[in-house]
């Protein structure tokens, strides 16, 4: 008769929606079971006939992490816990709880793991240094572009259809006749929330879907962008620019770079700072565009906060055109970013280059 | 998008078992036994009939212990599906309402066993031994 294993955070996980993994690995580090969402996040059919190993499904920059882990599990008899990145999944972490399998006595353990989100995954030790230089060149590249893809066909999606799907709605609401106070009061909050989501998706989905540049440029969307949060007064704004057309003359890709890390820096502001006034400064010349945010809020240590993803994020997409970071902070001091980007890289110099203040 | 892999395995190798089964009770009971069995080198669970496509995507069981509830859709149309499309893999349906009504379905369907879960549990794994 064998022993019974106890799954009870799996029947949780399946109510919360949540993906959770499940593995049986052997003293050889092989699989003897796991299950679906395993095989779909790892993507290896090798899994399923004992060829790979457990811990070669993990980031390289973990495995030896899970090995000590595994190691201590089997050597005090108790569970251990671990987080580990997925081997070609850099940014998702999952936190891996290992037990000896009930009753095995050949060192069979069961290993059951959970994504690492929100505040969890800030905790999780960060080396984006390491991380943005394990990633290639291209991929990195592939990666930020799919980013943009998906982010715009999300956009559009929002705006084109479920705007309309709530506009149509709102038209509906519109042709009924209450005939008693206490429905017409209803009509009219219903009314006015419908239009707060219309309101809210069309803004998300502005932010989402790449500004038409050969409109606007990057100075009119950067402008576009300050406009609106004028019109919000989240704190004062200013937006300074000199020599237009060089700035104009940069290739789409860097202009989308540039645009996506004002969005990044000015979300950080909003979530964090509680700035009172801020200044985004562009100038460009023949070699290089220089962006300049800056604000007066609460500023942080940098050698103690912890990066949360929208910086490592700036950091990733300057980086992959061989551009310069500095961040400039202190508790109480606000903050200032600078960005430069060179018009043309450099690839073979591309990690040497960046510096971070 | 992600390769398709077929396991060929020939009849003197240990088998590959697709569970599919939403019933915690069924999980927490089938994965210690199906690691004793003789005859199973790897099983796989998934927990609807979705997370079994996903999983038919990427490998090809030699069985599928298959509860004719899931959450999201009947196992009875994934054991159509399967018979159209992986006629090889041995289907064992499994289920608590152990009708002759579903029986015939499932027979009709081409199932190549069917078991009562609160009766015939404990024989899945020597149904295995011998039919795979």
């Amino acid at each position: 008769m064998s022993n019974p294993i106890h799954l009870d955070q799996w029947a949780d996980s399946r109510q919360q929606h949540r993906s959770f993994y499940m593995a049986v690995v052997d003293r050889d580090d092989r699989m003897t079971f796991v299950n679906a969402p395993f095989i779909q996040t790892f993507r290896c059919a090798k899994v399923a006939v004992g060829k790979a190993e457990f811990t070669g499904l993990i980031h390289a920059a973990d495995q030896e992490r899970v090995r000590k882990a595994i190691g201590d599990c089997r050597e005090q008899q108790a569970a251990v816990t671990v987080a580990a990145r997925v081997k070609n999944s850099p940014y998702q972490w999952i936190q891996w709880q290992i037990s000896l399998f009930p009753g095995s006595e050949d060192g069979r353990l069961l290993c059951l793991g959970e994504d690492v989100f929100g505040e969890a995954l800030q905790a999780m030790p960060h080396d984006a240094e390491s991380t943005a230089n394990e990633v290639s060149q291209p991929s990195a590249e592939a990666i930020i572009r799919a980013q943009q893809e998906e982010r715009a066909r999300l956009g559009h999606e929002l705006h084109d259809n479920v705007n309309q799907i709530l506009a149509s709605a709102q038209l509906f609401l519109g042709q009924l006749e209450p005939d008693s106070g206490e429905f017409r009061q209803v009509k009219t909050r219903t009314s006015e929330i419908l239009t707060l989501a219309i309101e809210e998706i069309r803004s998300l989905s502005r932010e989402m879907v790449m500004p038409d540049f050969s409109k606007m440029g990057l100075t009119g969307s950067i402008r576009q962008l300050v406009e609106d949060l004028q019109y919000c007064k989240p704190f004062e704004i200013r937006f300074l620019h000199d020599n237009r057309k060089s700035i104009e003359s940069l290739d789409d890709h860097r202009k989308i770079t540039m645009f996506r890390i004002v969005q990044e820096q000015i979300k950080n502001i909003i979530k964090y700072a509680r700035a009172k006034h801020v200044v985004i400064d562009l100038q460009g010349n023949e070699n290089h565009v220089r962006l300049e945010i800056a604000d007066d809020g609460r500023g942080f240590d940098p050698a103690t906060t912890r990066h949360g993803l929208g910086l490592s994020s700036i950091h990733e997409r300057t980086k992959l055109y061989q551009g310069k970071v500095v961040l400039e902070t202190a508790p109480g001091l606000g903050c200032t970013l600078i960005i430069q980007l060179p018009r043309e890289s450099c690839p073979q110099t591309s990690l040497a280059v960046e510096n971070e203040g | 998008m992600v390769s398709k892999h077929i396991i060929m395995k020939n009849s003197n190798q240990k088998k590959v078992v697709l569970v599919v089964d939403d019933s915690l009770v069924v999980l927490e009971r089938i994965i210690p036994m199906l690691q004793d069995s003789q005859n199973v080198e790897f099983v796989v669970h998934a927990g609807s009939y979705k997370e079994a496509l996903a999983v038919l995507e990427e490998l090809k069981p030699d069985c599928i212990l298959l509860d004719i509830q899931l959450p999201d859709q009947s196992g009875i149309e994934l054991l159509q599906l399967v018979r159209e499309k992986y006629d090889q893999i041995l289907v064992f349906m499994m289920t608590n309402t152990a009708s002759e009504h579903y029986r015939t379905i499932c027979k009709q369907m081409g199932a190549n066993r069917f078991f009562d879960k609160s009766m015939e549990f404990d024989r899945i794994p020597e149904a295995l031994g011998i039919a795979c």
